[in-house]
């Protein structure tokens, strides 16, 4: 018998950086093993250990062996929220992936709604917008200056490009490169799909407040950084546009 | 049998039906004096006249001749690179086409390579044969260089180059076209890649087309060396991942 089980086509990744995060990443990924249990399509989780200096690592390697279809992708140092979800998106497989972040935050099983919209619609992506936001003030104003610069930059008129859950066609995904370090990455992801003219959509999506642990964001520096970042990607566009380089 | 390539020779070609012949005839020739093993590879950017029948038959006689495909005219880094990653060489010698580089500069640029332990050497063009306007503009552009990315070359836009070939295998070049050559020299700078300069002379163009416009090369070449030094800038601040 030398079928490998691992070579079966997954149906669908979960895909998610972790970094930091004992206090929640165990709740967190039994959680996400309960909702998909009940699927009857085959799934994987694939979560990139960012260079965490908690015992995140050895929680993840030992619900790793408790799991089957976990896995999880190991930064050797920390590389960021980007480069750690774009390895995990890589590792995975699936015919569509579903991105978001591994606090909590979120609740994976509103995936469906954006699976059913996706193919009911037949688009290559849904991102959520997170319906009534439980995160603290400084944050949601920094999420509200995004999206307002994000649409007078871009013309992309998404309510929230910056939500982290969001599903997407994998073989599309996983052909994305993602060189943001951290906080923009969800809406990189968006800016270089649209880019490649895919059809995306939005479905409202629940969020819950950060339980244990804490956010490792700065404000300011984060907001500046986001608009550089956003200036960045502009740019590309204009001199890609001009041919004076070849992708963005 | 000796699989071991010590030279690659690369360049992009697009349409230069008129010259390639000549051109590949004589770095054949140069190459087989310098008696170290070496083959050729030459990206083809998508030409419509009959320089790829001219490559073909080139083949027959030449079995190290090799071409790339990378169908995007006006996509000279995208045929170059095509073509640098398809080489097996140690040394890579980069140049173009159109017959306006003498080959036989090569082995004194790898020579100091060689010497003093280099990564990288660079020729720089000793002006004779060009027109008033594109030496200014050659001059603004290395003025501007230099004091963007503290580049020491008087000549960064000049195709003429040695690399060692694994260094220049591992760079992934964004230019589409006429900055290619100095997004090299900035990204073997921010890579601490050392580099060396040699004086090479450079010929009037033998027959083709001349496919510059200055202007609006000069524009376009500003808007991109802003690009990298904004990309450079953002890397640093570990805003993005990597350049």
């Amino acid at each position: 018998m030398t079928e490998s089980v691992s070579q079966s086509r997954v149906f669908l990744s979960v895909a998610a950086p972790a970094y930091n995060e004992q206090a929640n990443i165990e709740s967190v990924i039994r959680e996400w093993q309960k909702v998909l249990e009940s699927t009857d399509y085959a799934t994987e989780i694939v979560v990139t250990n960012d260079g965490s200096t908690d015992r995140t690592k050895e929680i993840l390697e030992g619900l790793a062996n408790e799991f089957l279809n976990l896995r999880v992708v190991d930064s050797h140092q920390n590389g960021g929220y980007g480069a750690a979800l774009s390895k995990a998106i890589k590792a995975g497989t699936g015919e569509y992936v579903v991105t978001l972040d591994s606090d909590g935050q979120f609740d994976l099983s509103d995936y469906v709604r954006l699976l059913d919209h996706c193919r009911e619609h037949k688009c290559d992506a849904v991102t959520g917008f997170r319906m009534g936001k439980k995160d603290n003030f400084l944050r949601v104003l920094a999420d509200r200056a995004l999206n307002l610069i994000v649409r007078l930059l871009f013309g992309v008129k998404l309510k929230d490009t910056n939500c982290a859950l969001k599903l997407f066609k994998g073989e599309l995904l996983r052909s994305i490169k993602i060189e943001a370090r951290s906080y923009p990455t969800p809406t990189e992801i968006l800016l270089r799909l649209t880019e490649r003219g895919a059809k995306i959509a939005e479905v409202g999506v629940r969020h819950r407040p950060r339980i244990g642990g804490q956010s490792h964001l700065k404000l300011f520096r984060t907001g500046f950084d986001m608009f550089l970042f956003l200036v960045y990607m502009r740019w590309k566009m204009f001199l890609k546009r001009r041919q004076i380089i070849s992708h963005i | 049998m000796n699989n071991r390539v010590e030279i690659s020779v690369v360049a992009p070609v697009y349409n230069e039906e008129q010259v390639i012949e000549a051109v590949v005839r004589n770095w054949f020739d140069v190459l087989d004096r310098s008696k170290m093993s070496h083959e050729v590879v030459l990206g083809d950017g998508g030409s419509t006249d009959r320089t790829l029948e001219i490559l073909g038959q080139l083949q027959k006689e030449y079995s190290n001749l090799k071409i790339t495909h990378a169908p995007d005219p006006g996509g000279y880094g995208n045929a170059l690179f095509g073509a640098i990653y398809a080489t097996r060489g140690e040394y890579l010698v980069t140049l173009d086409s159109d017959g306006q580089f003498d080959i036989a500069d090569f082995p004194a640029m790898l020579e100091m390579l060689e010497k003093e332990g280099l990564d990288a050497v660079t020729g720089y063009r000793v002006r004779k044969k060009d027109t008033f306007v594109r030496v200014f503009a050659d001059r603004m552009l290395n003025l501007t260089v230099r004091t963007m990315f503290g580049l020491r070359q008087k000549d960064t836009n000049c195709a003429l180059k040695v690399i060692k070939g694994d260094i220049a295998r591992s760079l992934s070049i964004e230019a589409r076209a006429w900055p290619t050559p100095t997004e090299i020299m900035i990204r073997l700078r921010a890579m601490n890649c050392t580099v060396g300069e040699v004086g090479i002379s450079h010929r009037e163009r033998e027959g083709g087309q001349t496919k510059l416009r200055v202007l609006r090369t000069g524009l376009e070449m500003l808007a991109f060396l802003f690009y990298m030094r904004f990309k450079l800038w953002l890397c640093r601040r570990r805003v993005i991942n990597g350049f």
